[in-house]
C-alpha cells in the first residue's frame, strides 16, 4: 500500500523537527522529550533521517557509527541504525522500507560496508529489516533479581501508564475497554486495579467479581511480556492460570502487557 | 588458569588508560564488541555513586571491572559491564566484583537489579548463585553486509592472520560473497591475497552474505552453516583437510557487545 499524498526522504533539521520526533519516537518507545532528543540527536556521530508526508514528520531513522571487533583485532565501521519508527497513522505504507533504504545508501555512500541494529523479533519490523538484507546474529536476554516484588510490578505498571498516555495507537486502541483485573501472585499476594481511560488504578479492596483473574508468580508475567514465551502459550500450559475473563478480555490485557499494538 | 584474586576498590579517572587497553586485551576473545577510547573510561569513573569497581591481583594490577548504574527515582539498579582477564578465573573475580555492586545496591534500597542485553554466557554463573531469573527476551541484533567488496577486503586481515596458524597446508583459497572475491595464496608462513581471480585454486568457497555475517559473528558454525547451504565449497582437496580450512578460517567466536545505540 502506498502513502496517499507527498512524501520526501531528507535529513533532520536541527531546531525544527525535534518536536514532532520525539512524538513519533515517545509513541514507539515510550515517552522521551525535545529536549531530552536533542541532548543526543545533534552530537557529531549522530545522523538523524526522517521522512515527511504532507509536510509533517511521519517516520524516523538514526545512524550512529561505531568500529565493532571483527576478529583478531581487526575493527570494522559499523552504522548502527537505531530509533526505526514511523507515526502510527502512517504505518504499513512502506515509508520505512523507503527510509531504510535510503539510509543504507547513506552509510555506503561514507565508505562503511555494513550496519547493524537491535530489534525484537516479534516486531513487524523485523521482517523489513530481514527484506533489507539484515540476519540475526544473536538474540538477548537479561538477568533480573527483584527485591521489592509489590514495588517493581507497580513500576513495570506506571511504565505502561506512561507509555499508553504518548501512545495514540494505544489510546484507539484501549478506547472504552474498562476492566477491573486482579492479579494474584505467589510471590506477594493479590493486587487489584481498575483499567480505564487507557491507564491501570490501582485498587485497595480486590473487587467481587472482577473481570479479569489471573494466578501466577510475577516471574512467569515478565517472563510472558518480554518474549520468552507466548502469552497465550503461558495460560495454556498453566504457568499464567486465567481464573476469570474472556478471549477478548485476555487478548487485550496481552497487548497492553506487551505493549504490542500492531499484530 | 590463575584463580586468587586479592582485592576490589573504586575505579579511578587515572585506570582509563590502563582499562582501555585490559578492555581492548579482553575483546580479542570476542567478536561485535566496540571500539572504546580512554576518555570514555576516565568519565565513567569521575561519576561518585560507588557503582564502578576494578579487581586487582596480588601486584596490584587490573584483572576485571565491573560498571553499574542506579536509577534512584525507579529504584532499580543496572550492572550494564563485567570483564575479567582471561587468565583468571571468571567465577572468582566477576563473582568478587558483582557482589560488591549487589551489596551497593542494596545499601541504596534498590526494589530491582538488572542486567539486559548481549550476555557473556559466563555470567550465568554469577548471577544464579546470586537469585537472578534468566530471562530470555525476544531482542536481537541484526546485522547487515552494504557494500560486500568492501568488507571482504576489511576482513582480509583476519583471514591472513588465521591462515597463517594453519601449519601444514600451502596452496590457493578464495573466498566468495555476493559476486565479489578474495584470493589467498599460502606458501610456509607467508600469507598473499588478492583480489584477482586465479585459476589454479586448492579450495573455493562461497559465502551468501548471510552465511558470512553468521560463521564471521560466530551465530553459527561453519559445519552447520554448510548444511544450512550458506556456504558451499569447491575443493580438490580431502574432506577432513578442506574442514580444517573451513575451521581455521572462520573458527567459532562469541558474539558479546556492552555498547548500544
Amino acid at each position: 500500500m502506498a502513502v496517499n499524498g507527498h512524501y520526501v526522504v531528507r535529513e533532520a533539521r536541527k531546531g525544527k523537527d525535534e518536536v514532532q520526533i520525539a512524538r513519533i519516537l515517545s509513541e514507539c518507545f515510550g515517552p522521551v522529550t525535545p529536549g531530552q532528543l536533542s541532548q543526543w540527536m545533534w552530537k557529531p556521530e549522530v545522523r538523524t533521517f526522517v521522512c515527511e508526508v504532507d509536510g509533517a514528520v511521519a517516520s524516523h531513522i538514526n545512524v550512529v557509527f561505531k568500529e565493532l571487533h571483527l576478529g583478531e583485532g581487526v575493527y570494522s565501521k559499523t552504522g548502527g541504525i537505531g530509533g526505526v519508527c514511523t507515526c502510527s497513522e502512517f504505518r504499513r505504507k512502506g515509508l520505512i522500507t523507503s527510509l531504510m533504504r535510503q539510509t543504507l545508501d547513506y552509510v555506503r555512500n561514507s565508505g562503511v560496508s555494513n550496519s547493524g541494529l537491535y530489534t525484537g523479533l516479534m516486531l513487524p519490523a523485523h521482517r523489513i529489516y530481514e527484506r533489507n538484507g539484515f540476519c540475526d546474529v544473536t538474540t538477548m536476554s537479561s538477568y533480573v533479581k527483584i527485591l521489592d516484588f509489590a514495588y517493581a510490578f507497580r513500576l513495570w505498571l506506571r511504565d505502561i501508564n506512561r507509555d499508553i498516555k504518548v501512545s495514540r495507537i494505544a489510546q484507539k486502541t484501549l478506547q472504552g475497554w474498562n476492566r477491573t483485573i486482579v492479579f494474584q501472585f505467589e510471590e506477594f499476594g493479590a493486587q487489584s486495579f481498575y483499567f480505564n481511560r487507557g491507564r491501570f488504578h490501582r485498587v485497595r479492596k480486590p473487587p467481587k467479581n472482577a473481570d479479569i483473574v489471573i494466578a501466577t508468580s510475577l516471574e512467569m508475567l515478565f517472563r510472558a511480556t518480554q518474549g520468552e514465551f507466548r502469552f497465550e502459550e503461558a495460560t495454556k500450559t498453566g504457568k499464567i492460570q486465567v481464573k476469570q475473563g474472556t478471549d477478548a478480555d485476555l487478548q487485550m490485557l496481552r497487548r497492553i502487557l506487551t505493549r504490542m499494538w500492531n499484530e | 588458569m590463575n584463580s586468587m584474586t586479592s582485592r576490589v576498590r573504586l575505579i579511578q579517572p587515572s585506570d582509563g588508560e590502563e582499562l582501555r587497553k585490559f578492555y581492548e586485551r579482553f575483546a580479542l576473545n570476542f567478536v561485535g564488541i566496540a571500539k572504546r577510547e580512554a576518555r570514555q573510561f576516565k568519565h565513567m569513573a569521575r561519576k561518585r555513586d560507588n557503582l564502578r569497581w576494578v579487581a586487582l591481583n596480588g601486584e596490584g594490577k587490573i584483572i576485571g571491572y565491573i560498571l553499574a548504574a542506579y536509577a534512584k527515582g525507579r529504584r532499580t539498579g543496572r550492572i550494564t559491564e563485567i570483564i575479567v582477564d582471561p587468565k583468571y578465573d571468571f567465577e572468582t573475580v566477576a563473582g568478587a566484583l558483582v557482589d560488591k555492586v549487589h551489596d551497593v545496591f542494596l545499601e541504596k534500597c534498590a526494589a530491582q537489579i538488572r542486567a539486559g542485553g548481549v550476555q557473556n554466557p559466563d555470567n550465568s554463573k554469577i548471577f544464579r548463585r546470586l537469585g537472578f531469573w534468566h530471562i530470555k527476551t525476544d531482542g536481537v541484533f541484526m546485522y547487515a553486509i552494504t557494500d560486500a567488496a568492501q568488507f571482504l577486503s576489511e576482513i582480509t586481515p583476519i583471514l591472513v592472520k588465521r591462515l597463517k596458524t594453519l601449519s601444514d597446508w600451502n596452496g590457493q583459497l578464495r573466498v566468495s560473497c555476493e559476486n565479489h572475491q578474495i584470493s589467498f595464496k599460502k606458501e610456509g608462513e607467508t600469507v598473499q591475497s588478492s583480489s584477482l581471480i586465479n585459476d589454479q585454486l586448492n579450495c573455493d568457497i562461497f559465502l551468501k552474505a548471510s552465511g558470512l555475517i553468521r560463521v564471521l559473528l560466530g551465530s553459527i558454525d561453519v559445519q552447520s552453516a554448510l548444511l544450512e547451504g550458506l556456504i558451499t565449497v569447491k575443493t580438490d582437496l580431502p574432506k577432513v583437510k578442506m574442514n580444517e580450512l573451513l575451521l581455521t578460517i572462520f573458527p567459532k567466536k562469541q558474539f558479546l557487545t556492552f555498547d548500544y545505540w
